[in-house]
C-alpha cells in the first residue's frame, strides 16, 4: 500500500524565534497579524540555546484522536493527517496531555484550540520563515518502499547487541530484494553466510576471500551476463577488507568497469577479529593495536580517505551514507540499483559500540553527530560530480563526537585541535570539488 | 478448517469500543459481540458534563455509529444483561434465558458511582452523573433550581458544578476529608480552586458526613454529624466511583482485589477472560503496584491492548497513569502521575505559586525521575511533563534547574523531546 504521508519538518538549529511564521499563520487562518492566535509556538530555551518551533507534526500515534471524547479529531487514513473539527471540539484538554509534542495550542480566554492544518497541503508558514527551519517533507519514502517486502536475513546473526552493521546489511537486502547475490568476506558481517547447517539469509552468499571480493563478485556477474540473466550482484566487505586488504581487487573492478554493487561499512578498525586498528581508523583513536600508554596516544595517522579514492576512479555512481539517515540511504540504495554499466560503491559509515565504546542506543545519534560535525559528510558522485545530500550549515565541533564514545576518552584539548582541523581540511577539499563541478545533472552512465 | 475464534465484549464504552479496535487491526476473520446494557449506542461518558451544560447535544456524544460496528463486522445487542459466565463451558447466560458461546471474553463494565453511605427515605431523588440519563435528568430538572447540595466536592461534583454555575445561587459542597478534589490534588491547589469557587457562591463544610437526608419544602434537607440542617433544591451525589465488577465473574477463578486484577496483556487470572478500562486493576506506570485508575485515556489504551491479545496479536501495557485536565469555573487545571503522596525518602517538591495571577505548579520528583505534576492557571506544559513522566525519562541534569525555576518548567524541559 502506497500512502503518501507529508508533514512539517522542524530544523531546530535554523530557527531564530524571529515569529514571522506565527504572523503568518495568524494572517491565513484568522485574517490578523497576531502571535498568539497561530497554530504554531515558539519555544524558547534557556539561555544559549536556539528556541524552536511547536506544532502539530500529524504523527504517526495520533493519541490526541485516540483519546478526543467527542471525535473533532480524527485520523485521515490516507493522508495520516490529523483532522481537527473546531465545531465538535468540547474544549475539554484531553488532546492537551495526550500528545506527546505540545501540538494543539491552547486559548483560554476563547476556550478554543488551534491545530495546525497544513493550510490545505501547502503550508504557509513554510514560505514565511526566511531561515528555512520549516519544511514539508514526505515520511514514507521508507515505508513505501519496504512495506511488502521481506527481510532477507534470519534473525540473530551473531552480531553485537543494536548494532548498526547489522541493521545496514539487512536494509540493504531489503531495498534490493531476492533478485540478489551477495558476496562477503570474513568480517563482522560474516555471520549472513550461515553457522554450520543454517543459513544467515534467504538469497545466495558467496563467501570470499578478504582481498579478492571484488573480483570474485565480478566473476558472478560475468557469469550471470553469459547466462543473460539480470541479477543484482552485491559485495559487502568491511573497512579492512576494502580499504586495506581488498582495495587492489576492487580499484581494479572499478577500472574495469564491471557492473557489482560494491558497499563498504565502515566501522574504522578490524572489530571483527578484536578492534585492531585499520586504514580508516581515525587520528588518536584507541585501538586494540594502538594502545594509550606513555608513548602512545591512540593512531598517529588520520585514516584513509576512500570515498576519495573512489572518486579518482570515476565511476558511475558512488556514494557516502549513515544508517541515521536511512531516507538518505534509500534514496543511494535505489540508485545504486539502476546502474547497469559500471561499478557503484557505496560507503556507509557504522558506528560501532563495541569498538568505539558506547552504549548501544546511542549508535543512531553518533551516526547523526559524525554528519553534524562534518566528520563524514553525506554526498554523492554521479560520473565524478560530487553533491553534497545533507548539507550542513552549522557544523558542530568535532568535540561533539568525539566526547560521546571510550575511544576518544583521552583526547586532550589540543589532540582535539588537530584531529578539527584534519577534518576541516577533508570537508574543504569536499566543497571545493562540488563547487568546481558544472555538470550536476541526475544522468547515471548506465542509463544512456 | 480451524473454527473462527468468537470474542464477546461486555460493556459498551471508551475500553470496549477500542477493543474492537485493537481486535481487527490484528484479526479480520474472528466474529465479535458486544454486550450493552444500555439501549443506545456507545458515547462518551467524559461529555455528560458538557451535555449538563449544553456545550454540546446529545448526538455529538456518540462515539460508535451503526456504520462504525458495521464496518469492524461487530454484532451490537442492546439491554442485554449477562446474569452469569461458566468458565469450564465457556457460556455467557443473559437474562432473557439465551446463552452465548465464547472463546475469550472481555470485560469492560466500567464503574459505578458510589452511594450515599446513609439511608434515603424512599422517593427521595438523589443525582448522580454517570451516564447520559442521569445527565439528562439533571438537565431537565435544573431550571427550578437555586440552591444546589453536593456530597463530596471531586472532579464530578465539582465539573457539575462548573456546569450549573449560571442557573444557581449557591452551591453547598459537604465534604468528607478536608479539601476539594483530594483525589487529583494538592492542598494549595485545590484551595485556589475554592478561592474561585466561593467568589460564585460555593460553599464548603469539610470534615463532615452525612448522617440523614430529608424531603422538606425546598426540596431537601441535609443533616451532617456536626448537627447542621442544610436544605437546598437538590442533591447531588459524587462521592468517587468504584469498579461495577458484575456479580457473573465468576468467584475463585478470577481475582478480584478492589477492581479485577489483570496482568501487563489485559488478560485476568483466567484464561481466556481479559478486562479494561475503569473495571480492571492493573499496574500502575509509577509505583509498578495493581491500582485502579479510572479515566478515559487509560480506558482507551487498555481496551486496544486487550483487543490486539484477544484477537492473536501481542501489545503490552506499560502502565496505567493518573491524569486530569479540566477547566473549573474559569481556572484550567491539569494533574499528572503521583500528586497526592510525596511523603518518601527520596521524593522532593518544587512549587511555584503566584497568587495574583493565580498559577501555581508543582513537580514532584523521585530519585533522578519526575513522578508527578500539578500545573494550575497555567497548563502550557502538561503535554510535556506528561510525556516525560509516561516515559519515565531520567533528568538528573534537568532537575536542578527546575528545582531552582518551578515556573520556567517549559523552557528547561524543552530540549529533552
Amino acid at each position: 500500500m502506497t500512502t503518501v504521508r507529508r508533514k512539517i519538518v522542524v530544523d531546530r538549529d535554523r530557527c531564530t524565534g524571529c515569529k514571522l511564521c506565527q504572523i503568518e499563520c495568524s494572517f491565513v487562518h484568522e485574517g490578523g497579524f497576531q502571535p498568539s492566535v497561530a497554530r504554531i509556538r515558539i519555544q524558547h530555551r534557556e539561555e544559549g540555546q536556539s528556541p524552536f518551533p511547536l506544532l502539530c507534526l500529524h504523527c504517526e500515534s495520533q493519541e490526541c484522536a485516540f483519546v478526543c471524547p467527542t471525535g473533532a479529531r480524527r485520523k485521515e487514513v490516507e493522508t495520516g493527517q490529523v483532522i481537527f473539527e473546531e465545531n465538535k471540539c468540547v474544549h475539554c484538554k484531553m488532546c492537551l496531555l495526550a500528545c506527546p509534542h505540545a501540538g494543539p495550542i491552547d486559548l483560554q480566554e476563547e476556550e478554543r484550540l488551534l491545530v495546525c492544518d497544513l493550510c490545505g497541503g501547502e503550508p504557509a508558514c513554510i514560505d514565511a520563515c526566511p531561515k528555512g527551519a520549516l519544511s514539508l517533507r514526505d515520511l514514507r519514502p521508507i515505508q513505501n518502499a519496504l512495506f511488502e517486502k521481506e527481510d532477507l536475513l534470519s534473525p540473530g546473526l551473531g552480531a553485537c547487541q543494536g548494532c548498526t552493521a547489522e541493521w545496514a546489511v539487512r536494509f540493504t537486502a531489503q531495498v534490493f530484494g531476492p533478485n540478489t547475490v551477495v558476496g562477503i568476506p570474513p568480517c563482522c558481517m560474516a555471520g549472513i553466510v550461515g553457522f554450520g547447517t543454517s543459513a544467515g539469509a534467504k538469497i545466495p552468499v558467496v563467501f570470499t576471500l578478504l582481498p579478492n571480493t571484488a573480483a570474485m563478485m565480478a566473476g558472478v556477474k560475468h557469469h550471470f551476463l553469459r547466462q543473460k540473466r539480470d541479477v543484482l550482484v552485491v559485495a559487502i566487505a568491511g573497512d579492512g577488507g576494502t580499504a586495506d586488504i581488498g582495495l587492489q581487487s576492487l580499484s581494479a573492478a572499478a577500472e574495469r568497469g564491471d557492473n557489482i554493487i560494491y558497499i563498504c561499512y565502515d566501522n574504522e578498525a578490524y572489530m571483527n577479529t578484536g578492534i585492531q586498528r585499520s586504514g580508516t581508523t581515525p587520528l588518536g583513536s584507541w585501538t586494540a593495536t594502538t594502545p594509550l600508554g606513555e608513548a602512545g596516544r591512540g593512531k598517529k595517522q588520520m585514516s584513509k580517505d576512500l570515498p576519495m579514492i573512489m572518486l579518482a576512479h570515476n565511476i558511475p555512481y558512488m556514494a557516502t551514507a549513515c544508517p541515521s539517515y536511512p531516507e538518505d540511504y534509500l534514496a543511494k540504495l535505489e540508485k545504486a540499483k539502476q546502474v547497469k554499466e559500471g561499478l557503484v560503491y557505496i560507503h556507509i559509515l557504522t558506528p560501532c559500540q563495541t569498538g568505539w565504546q558506547f552504549s548501544s542506543e546511542k549508535a543512531m545519534e553518533i551516526g547523526r553527530l559524525a554528519v553534524e560535525t562534518n566528520y563524514f559528510p553525506l554526498w554523492e558522485a554521479v560520473d565524478g560530480n560530487v553533491c553534497f545530500t545533507k548539507q550542513v550549515d552549522f557544523p558542530k565541533p568535532i568535540e561533539a563526537f568525539t566526547r560521546m564514545m571510550g575511544r576518544y576518552r583521552h583526547l586532550t584539548r589540543q589532540e582535539i585541535s588537530v584531529l578539527q582541523k584534519a577534518v576541516d581540511a577533508r570537508y574543504q577539499r569536499l566543497l571545493a570539488l562540488s563547487k568546481s563541478v558544472k555538470n550536476k545533472g541526475e544522468s547515471l552512465r548506465a542509463k544512456e | 478448517m480451524k473454527k473462527e475464534e468468537h470474542i464477546v465484549i461486555i460493556g459498551n464504552s471508551g475500553a470496549a469500543i477500542n477493543a474492537v479496535k485493537g481486535i481487527r487491526l490484528v484479526n479480520d476473520t474472528c466474529s465479535i459481540t458486544l454486550l450493552s446494557q444500555e439501549p443506545h449506542h456507545a458515547y462518551s461518558p467524559v461529555l455528560t458534563t458538557y451535555l449538563i451544560g449544553g456545550k454540546v447535544t446529545r448526538n455529538q456524544m456518540s462515539l460508535a455509529d451503526e456504520a462504525f460496528y458495521q464496518s469492524h463486522r461487530t454484532e451490537c445487542r442492546y439491554r442485554q444483561r449477562v446474569i452469569s459466565l461458566s468458565v469450564p463451558d465457556q457460556k455467557i447466560f443473559i437474562e432473557d434465558g439465551t446463552a452465548i458461546d465464547y472463546d475469550k471474553v472481555l470485560i469492560a463494565t466500567g464503574a459505578l458511582p458510589n452511594p450515599l453511605d446513609c439511608d434515603l427515605p424512599r422517593g427521595l431523588q438523589v443525582f448522580t452523573l454517570r451516564t447520559i440519563e442521569d445527565a439528562e435528568k439533571i438537565r431537565s430538572r435544573m431550571s427550578n433550581w437555586k440552591d444546589v447540595i453536593f456530597a463530596g466536592a471531586g472532579l464530578v461534583s465539582t465539573q457539575v458544578a462548573n456546569a450549573l454555575k449560571k442557573y444557581l445561587r449557591r452551591m453547598i459542597f459537604i465534604v468528607g476529608s478536608d479539601q476539594i478534589l483530594s483525589q487529583n490534588l494538592d492542598r494549595c491547589a485545590s484551595g485556589l480552586i475554592q478561592k474561585r469557587m466561593e467568589t460564585e457562591g460555593g460553599t464548603f463544610l469539610f470534615n463532615r458526613k452525612i448522617l440523614r437526608v430529608q424531603e422538606s419544602q425546598e426540596g431537601i434537607t441535609v443533616h451532617t454529624d456536626q448537627g447542621e440542617a442544610i436544605t437546598g433544591n437538590a442533591l447531588i451525589v459524587g462521592k468517587g466511583v468504584h469498579p461495577n465488577i458484575p456479580k457473573i465473574v465468576p468467584e475463585g477463578s478470577v481475582k478480584v482485589n478492589r477492581g479485577i486484577r489483570v496482568d501487563r496483556w489485559m488478560q485476568t487470572s483466567a484464561k481466556g477472560i481479559f478486562a479494561a478500562g475503569d473495571v480492571c486493576e492493573a499496574i500502575d506506570l509509577i509505583s509498578g503496584e495493581y491500582r485502579v485508575t479510572p479515566n478515559w485515556p487509560n480506558a482507551c489504551f487498555q481496551g486496544l491492548i486487550a483487543g490486539q491479545n484477544m484477537g492473536g496479536g501481542e501489545a503490552i501495557f506499560e502502565g496505567s497513569l493518573a491524569m486530569n485536565v479540566t477547566t473549573l469555573f474559569g481556572l484550567p487545571f491539569a494533574s499528572v502521575g503521583e500528586v497526592r503522596n510525596h511523603s518518601g525518602e527520596d521524593r522532593e517538591t518544587s512549587v511555584y505559586l503566584d497568587e495574583s495571577r493565580g498559577i501555581y505548579k508543582k513537580w514532584i520528583f523521585q530519585g533522578d525521575r519526575i513522578i508527578g505534576a500539578i500545573m494550575l492557571g497555567d497548563i502550557g506544559e502538561n503535554a510535556l511533563v506528561a510525556e516525560i513522566i509516561r516515559r519515565r525519562m531520567l533528568i538528573a541534569q534537568k532537575k536542578k534547574a527546575l528545582r531552582a525555576y518551578p515556573s520556567k518548567a517549559a523552557s528547561i524541559l524543552s530540549g529533552l523531546l
